[in-house]
């Protein structure tokens, strides 16, 4: 190999620290300039070359992440996020329900029991009413209200999830849930838009992972189950939902989508792993400590996010 | 509302292209040249720099051609960049037109306190 051509090869590599689309654009340009920069018989790049295209390209990186370019993939994740999730969600109450109640009738249940079931059936029932009253409200250009009636599921799993006794991992996780789909309806173009990105086999893996998830959730409440049995359902129902969404979301977006239910999905694992592994019950731990930095980390990113999309808002098309 | 003064590299790119459109490696040079190897872009600096400009609007593409099989796109200013540094170049000569006078009442209430 020439001094010229390894000289070239170690430039390319640095280039990667430039965003896809720069280095389509200027990446042979800048490639031009660095080798006629270049003494006769160099091989490497000098360290300050070095670091000057890190720098470069890491001020690139954030430049395009405030004006939103980055932006697009971002943006569009946080669209899927904003129908995606709500619909998961319905099909997991809907299907929960069924199954619960089918379960209840097929053991019997006494006359005497069923006053006692109307409390926590309505509350499921509010649950999913504001469940999918945000992204039909958005889908219908009411982007105002449908946040109004996100934030009150976002602002109760939150109160739920910060306070000591009352903390599961599933509140922990939901309120994350909550709190990205407002900030979903805040920032993203809109359910609308998001359908637009969603292929048919992305349905599929939403309505089929939603299906999926409500055996697990079924089996926590069936002493004929084996418990231990949700951690690997849910471990191997959130994988194929992630290889779903990878294969039939575009790339940039599939990754980011990933990364936004990561967090939720980090703490329901750790919640399920800890009672799967000393096998106590699951209202045990305080995920208080987990939980508060992962959400400044969500409300932190939905800020950057909103701060730099904000002036190429559209109305929920 | 006052503007933010232009970084010195900023600066020395505008009047770079204020001579007429440049490519990249010609800029680094007349960098380098007008500011007597002060200031010496490096690859990275100068394209964060054009990109930032170029989305301000103070630089455009003039032209494009391949060279020995690889891209090179000349740089030109545009009317709001010519606008931009001449409003630079009139800040800083205020400052240096400030500096220059108190330093000579300073160099003469020396002179004239002197025994």
């Amino acid at each position: 190999m020439t001094h010229r051509s390894e000289l070239e090869r170690r430039y390319r590599r640095l280039l990667t620290w430039y965003p896809a689309e720069h280095r389509r654009a200027n990446g042979e340009e800048m490639l031009g300039v660095l080798l006629a920069s270049a003494r006769g018989r160099q091989r490497r790049p000098s360290i300050s070359d070095a670091l000057d295209l890190a720098l470069g390209g890491l001020r690139i990186r954030f430049r395009a992440l405030l004006a939103g370019q980055f932006g697009r993939n971002f943006t569009d994740a946080l669209a899927v996020y904003s129908i995606a999730t709500p619909v998961m969600w319905t099909i997991i109450q809907v299907a929960f329900t069924f199954v619960y109640t089918y379960h209840l009738v097929a053991h019997g249940i006494a006359t005497s029991a069923v006053p006692g079931l109307v409390a926590p059936i309505s509350v499921e029932l509010i649950f999913l009413i504001l469940t999918v009253a945000p992204p039909v409200l958005a889908w219908r250009g009411r982007r105002a209200a449908a946040v109004a009636v996100a934030l009150i599921p976002a602002a109760f799993t939150t109160v739920l999830a910060v306070t000591p006794t009352m903390t599961t991992e599933f509140e922990a996780a939901n309120s994350l849930l909550t709190v990205l789909l407002v900030v979903a309806l805040v920032i993203s173009p809109g359910p609308r838009h998001g359908a637009k990105v969603m292929s048919r086999w992305t349905w599929a893996v939403v309505c089929g992972a939603g299906l999926a998830a409500s055996v697990p959730l079924y089996a926590i409440t069936s002493p004929s189950m084996l418990t231990e049995a949700r951690v690997p359902m849910f471990a191997g129902i959130a994988v194929a939902a992630a290889a779903g969404l990878i294969i039939t979301l575009p790339r940039g977006v599939a990754v980011r989508m990933l990364v936004l239910m990561a967090a939720p999905v980090y703490l329901e694992g750790l919640g399920m792993a800890t009672a799967y592994g000393s096998g106590r019950s699951w209202v045990s731990i305080s995920y208080v400590a987990v939980y508060l930095p992962a959400l400044t980390v969500v409300v932190l990113t939905g800020a950057v996010g909103w701060l730099g999309t904000r002036r190429r808002l559209t109305p929920t098309d | 509302m006052s503007r933010r003064a232009l970084q010195e590299p900023t600066f020395l790119i505008l009047t770079a292209l204020a001579a007429g459109p440049q490519h990249g490696y010609g800029i680094m040079t007349d960098v380098a040249h007008i500011s007597s190897d002060r200031v010496r872009l490096r690859a990275g600096t100068l394209y964060a720099a054009l990109d930032r400009l170029r989305s301000d609007g103070l630089v455009d593409v003039e032209r494009e051609e391949v060279v020995d099989g690889r891209l090179r796109r000349y740089y030109r200013l545009t009317p709001t960049g010519s606008r931009r540094l001449a409003e630079e170049a009139e800040r800083l000569r205020a400052n240096a037109s400030v500096a220059t006078s108190r330093l000579r009442k300073l160099a003469a209430g020396l002179s004239g306190g002197m025994p």
